[in-house]
């Protein structure tokens, strides 16, 4: 089986400044994949590659088993590339009203076919009663849903989709993107998701293709990535971390939350870092439980966090259920469940 | 961003004749003013009479330019920031003064107080025309600037009046430069007020010069000091229009309007009034009281066929202009590269050439090497589209530039090519500019008087031309038909033109 989307050493320069360096990675069929990196990174500048908006000076685009670019020439333009592009806040034409955005891509508009094309994909984004509004008219989760109909309406090999949710407030991200995902998975597209949002591609993608520094770090499943990051730099980006001074032997390390497991041996002088969610309070705690003081207290709704000072005076953060919370000043003694990870 | 990719040849094509178009003016001035060699021209430059001609026309610019920018930025603050009523109603009769072509003014000004004909006439004319080009710019961005900022200020202390003049006229600045300078390029390129007055300006003298007998050395050197005096107005003007910004980050669009005290409100009242009043109420007046005078002795017909003539030279210059200004707004504004800078450069540089100018250089261009086509249709829309396209091309440009680039990507990767994107998308999204930047031609050709004059078929009259030839001789019954005709016909598209200035200010 080929890959809908295969990037093989993609580089890319504006001017002197390399944008994207030696980017690979492939986007299997039907399958959603997160390409998840800080503002800036070249994240869009790589969606624009794809599209054929930009040509990379070295490197092969190839979708569909079909090359599209290769070493700063483009082998297929934009229009021929079968790729929807669903922008930052929607970019719906506002000149056309909401049915006439889907069937925009569509051969022989005004033809049966594809207006029951254009009514199929707005009830898969559950906006059918919508189809003769106009896009200023519609809310902005709802204008996101339509641009995802109307990139999904042409039968794209893929669809990229530039931080979809980025201009929604958070109360409604969390629903958009679940029915978007829903869409997507119903419509068994394939899918590349830019996003700078931890959560969100840890929670909708089935692969994630980390970007750092202008180039893909590591690659993985969701669980893949927040339990066995590559390196530090992942594992700080992909979820919170609390780090402490250890020394490693092998699969064991000795660091002021007591001897923790590894999940990778290491040796030597090391940067431990633990997720917050493994620090529990001990209620049965033995003499050689770590122990500290609480020094402050986040109390977040449905749970909380405190930053408790160990003895050598390193601060830990735990997050425990918000029933669980202690006072600021108590001392509490603590335990780490599951393995911890190591970086030199 | 810049695209890599190049424009469609569709694209290109045209926009490379229009560059073509837009440069022959100035290559016939130089011609013409290096016939006679250098010397000789550099003589004509040095007359003494040259320098009287050169402070006359700079003092009354810059009385003009200072007096527009005082009235126009007070009326665009009226229509913007006051709580006066139908404010909407009040910027589209502020506007209507770029409906009055400035000879029919001046001869107005000149029949109801003879003696004001001259310098004092020609300045109050010239205002009374040109403060709409600082009002429209002024009140678009007093619109878009962010009123919070005057908050902030009375917040901190300030004044009412006080937080007026060190915020708001501090934000505002750059459009009342660029809108100033907009009003010294007309004004040393207007031929019909300081005609109309006998004032001996370039353009008057340029004119005079072509008239004893076509002395193409003086007209043409003349002409190119002109050019030169525009052309450096017109580099200000830009310098300054690059820094009409708009407000830091994105903010929630409020209410730009302030409840403002009637100590602020009256005297401001006082000057839209008297703009109104004077700009048009004065030849809209004088031109009814003639008509009456005159009602049993108008031939008709000979109105209606100078109407026809006016409305179709009128829309055969705004069709032209505007199929030559939309491939050139095109490119310059979505496929920059080489080709997109010659074509604004050349674009940019017409805007500096008055009509005179370019009148000029047509009629040696038909004489030299188009000499069927001399004094026919096809050579006076030729040379008037040559005045409009940079206005015209302004217009669509800036529309273009407003819309999204990231709806002609979505379009392309719907597999729309890129021509048929700029279609589909692209120019229905300029709607709005392009209907102006055509409504702006039309207004043009209607009023402008010396390509007019000069490039017409002998047998053919429009309404500028009838109007001139009747006021010239003082036959102001005469006058009054052409005048009405003229200034209802001008409304439309004047009216068009503020709407869509009104939707941008009112958005």
């Amino acid at each position: 089986m080929t890959a809908a989307l295969e990037l093989i050493g993609v580089t890319h320069r504006f001017d002197d400044t390399v944008v994207l360096d030696n980017v690979s990675f492939q986007v299997e069929a039907g399958s959603i994949t997160a390409v998840l990196g800080p503002s800036g990174v070249g994240k869009t500048t790589l969606l624009r590659i794809i599209c054929g908006f930009e040509t990379p000076q070295q490197g092969r685009v190839v979708i569909s088993g079909r090359e599209v670019a290769r070493d700063g020439d483009s082998l297929v333009a934009a229009e021929h590339r079968g790729v929807g592009l669903v922008p930052q806040e929607g970019a719906l034409f506002p000149h056309l009203s909401v049915a006439n955005n889907v069937s925009f891509g569509l051969k022989q508009r005004r033809s049966g076919e594809s207006r029951a094309r254009t009514n199929h994909l707005l009830e898969l984004v559950g906006l059918a009663h919508c189809a003769d509004r106009r896009p200023e008219e519609l809310s902005g989760g709802m204008q996101q849903r339509v641009a995802l109909a109307r990139a999904l309406a042409p039968n794209p090999a893929i669809v990229l989709l530039d931080e979809p949710f980025a201009s929604l407030d958070a109360a409604l991200r969390a629903s958009v993107r679940a029915e978007v995902v829903d869409a997507l998975r119903r419509s068994k597209a394939t899918a590349l998701w830019v996003t700078h949002d931890q959560q969100e591609a840890l929670s909708c993608a089935d692969n994630v293709a980390v970007m750092l520094d202008r180039r893909v770090v590591q690659r993985g499943t969701p669980v893949d990535l927040y339990r066995s990051p590559a390196s530090r730099a992942v594992a700080e980006f992909v979820g919170e971390a609390v780090h402490l001074r250890g020394q490693a032997r092998g699969t064991t390390v000795s660091c002021a939350m007591g001897n923790l497991q590894l999940a990778r041996a290491a040796d030597g002088s090391v940067t431990v870092i633990v997720r917050p969610e493994q620090i529990e309070l001990d209620d049965s705690p033995t003499e050689t439980s770590p122990r500290g003081r609480v020094i402050a207290s986040r109390f977040y709704g449905h749970d909380g966090e405190i930053d408790v000072r160990l003895p050598n005076d390193e601060v830990v953060v735990a997050r425990l259920h918000a029933r669980l919370l202690p006072p600021v000043g108590a001392d509490v003694a603590l335990r780490v469940t599951g393995q911890a990870l190591a970086f030199a | 961003m810049t695209r890599l990719l190049r424009a469609p040849v569709a694209i290109a094509a045209p926009a490379m004749l229009a560059a073509v178009v837009a440069i022959v003016p100035l290559v016939y001035l130089f011609d013409a003013s290096l016939s006679r060699g250098v010397e000789n021209a550099i003589r004509e430059i040095f007359l003494a009479r040259t320098a009287t001609l050169v402070l006359r026309t700079l003092l009354l610019t810059f009385i003009v330019t200072v007096a527009c920018a005082v009235v126009g930025t007070i009326n665009a603050w009226l229509v913007v920031r006051s709580s006066l009523p139908l404010r909407p109603m009040w910027l589209m009769l502020l506007a209507m003064p770029l409906a009055i072509p400035t000879y029919l003014s001046a001869f107005a000004w000149v029949s109801w107080i003879p003696t004001v004909s001259g310098f004092l006439g020609a300045s109050i004319v010239l205002t009374l025309a040109s403060y709409p080009y600082v009002m429209l710019p002024v009140a678009a961005m007093l619109r878009g600037a962010d009123p919070m900022l005057e908050d902030v200020a009375r917040s901190l202390g300030a004044s009412a009046p006080s937080a007026l003049i060190r915020v708001t006229l501090r934000q505002i600045a750059p459009a009342i430069w660029a809108g100033s300078l907009l009003v010294a390029l007309y004004v040393v390129s207007d031929f019909g007020a300081v005609a109309a007055m006998r004032l001996e300006t370039f353009t008057w003298v340029i004119y005079g010069a072509y008239r004893a007998g076509f002395n193409p050395t003086r007209a043409a050197t003349l002409a190119l000091v002109l050019v030169a005096m525009a052309l450096l107005l017109i580099v200000l003007e830009r310098h300054f229009r690059s820094r009409v910004t708009q407000r830091l980050g994105a903010g929630t669009a409020r209410s730009t309007v302030r409840r403002t005290t009637l100590t602020l409100v009256a005297p401001a009242l006082v000057v839209a009034l008297t703009s109104i009043g004077f700009g048009i109420g004065v030849p809209l007046v004088s031109s009814i009281r003639w008509t009456r005078e005159a009602s049993a002795t108008t031939d008709w017909s000979a109105v209606f066929t100078t109407i026809m003539s006016s409305f179709w030279i009128g829309f055969l210059t705004g069709l032209a202009t505007l199929l030559l200004a939309l491939p050139v707004g095109i490119l310059i504004a979505r496929f920059k590269g080489r080709l997109a800078d010659v074509t604004e450069g050349a674009v940019f540089v017409t805007h500096s050439l008055p009509g005179i100018v370019v009148a000029l250089s047509v009629v040696y261009l038909g004489i030299n090497l188009v000499r069927p086509l001399y004094q026919q249709v096809p050579l006076l829309v030729f040379g008037q589209v040559i005045i409009f396209l940079p206005l015209v091309v302004g217009a669509v440009r800036t529309s273009i530039e407003q819309s999204r680039l990231a709806l002609e990507d979505v379009s392309r990767s719907l597999g729309v090519s890129r021509m048929a994107t700029v279609f589909r998308v692209t120019i229905p999204l300029a709607i709005p500019g392009i209907a102006a930047g055509g409504a702006l031609a039309v207004l043009g050709a209607m009023k402008e008087l010396p390509t007019t004059l000069i490039l017409r078929p002998t047998e053919v009259e429009t309404l500028a031309t009838s109007i001139w030839k009747y006021s010239v001789v003082s036959d102001f019954g005469a006058v009054g038909p052409y005048a009405v005709s003229l200034m209802l016909l001008a409304a439309l598209p004047t009216a068009l033109l503020s709407h869509v200035a009104v939707v941008k200010v009112a958005r």
